[in-house]
């Protein structure tokens, strides 16, 4: 099994630094299938995904979209878990949906993962409030010039490498 | 001898309309004055401690802070602030924080977020003093906002050492 395959599983996620490396994978190597998801959801206006033991549904209305995820074979389903706004420009659109879809395979993948040989403890639906691709992450919400640094100063490129070669 | 009661005296006696007004208004003033509210849910911050299942499992060594806030009325989600504190050559820092996390109950346990997977890696297996504390922002599904915040209320000794980031 790679590193990636257990970052699927129960066995993987631990660590925030974890989660914000696979997150950068995941961006990095599923580019062309956001793009085309990104798409889909711009023209039919609502889309599913199933990554690891979730499902995660998009919906896009008035230029805001929104997400909800369940565990697969689940009845219970959590409503509008995290949203992004976007705007006229397709192109912007769709670059910017990327990094949402990203961010929320790893929501998903992390609350819903793979039994593994561990179980995980189930206890709801969690996540950073701020994205991984905001500055608000790096700053908690406060001086975004402090993110700034605070970002330019967070190396993911051990785990990256892990997830890359491993 | 016939004793006589000033009776007329007394039933006239007049509150002075001033007065009077006072009165009135201070009695409204009570009786309006926003009531001091009781706190519809509680924090619980657990004492810091190493994880003897992730230990026995994966050979993990991970120091974890349990927390969960409890409401009387279902909740929307929670976002949670909280740090583990250690004492290092005798000076009190905060090793770890764990910032903006936010968690929507689950059907069954509306009234409580688990927050279970604050963790970090211990460095090394230094016996150190650790403390943990919260700052808890309770959405409520009746749209009002929580505020607390809680703490383990002492320090506890482990065998983990965390290098301050």
């Amino acid at each position: 099994m790679s590193y990636f395959e257990k970052c699927l599983t129960s066995d993987g996620l631990f660590f925030q630094k974890e989660k914000r490396a696979l997150y950068k994978y995941l961006l990095e190597i599923n580019k062309c299938f956001y793009v085309n998801q990104a798409n889909q959801l711009l023209d039919k206006g609502i889309i599913t995904r199933i990554i690891a033991n979730g499902e995660a549904t998009y919906f896009l209305k008035d230029r805001k979209v929104n997400y909800s995820a369940r565990k697969l074979n689940s009845d219970e389903i959590y409503l509008n878990l995290r949203d992004v706004k976007l705007n006229r420009n397709r192109r912007y659109s769709i670059r910017k949906l990327e990094k949402f879809f990203a961010q929320c395979d790893v929501d998903v993948v992390s609350n819903f993962p793979i039994p593994g040989r561990f179980p995980k403890e189930e206890s709801g639906y969690g996540f950073n409030a701020y994205p991984f691709y905001t500055l608000a992450y790096y700053a908690n919400g406060r001086n975004y010039l402090k993110g700034i640094v605070k970002k330019l100063r967070t190396k993911d490129k051990e785990m990256l490498t892990k997830l890359r070669n491993l | 001898m016939s004793i006589s009661l000033p009776l007329k005296q007394v039933f006239k006696f007049k509150v002075p309309g001033v007065l009077a007004l006072a009165i009135f208004a201070g009695q409204f003033l009570v009786n309006e004055l926003p009531k001091v509210k009781e706190p519809l849910c509680k924090i619980d911050v657990e004492r810091p401690h190493t994880s003897t299942y992730l230990k026995q499992r994966k050979n993990l060594e991970i120091l974890k802070l349990n927390v969960t806030t409890e409401c009387t009325v279902p909740q929307e989600f929670t976002i949670l602030n909280a740090d583990i504190q250690a004492i290092v050559d005798n000076v009190q820092i905060s090793v770890q924080r764990f910032d903006n996390e936010l968690r929507v109950p689950d059907e069954k346990g509306r009234f409580k977020a688990k927050y279970r997977d604050l963790q970090v890696d211990c460095d090394s297996l230094e016996p150190t003093m650790y403390f943990g504390q919260a700052q808890a922002e309770i959405h409520l599904k009746n749209g009002e906002v929580e505020k607390l915040s809680g703490d383990s209320q002492y320090f506890v000794s482990q065998d983990c050492k965390i290098d301050a980031k």
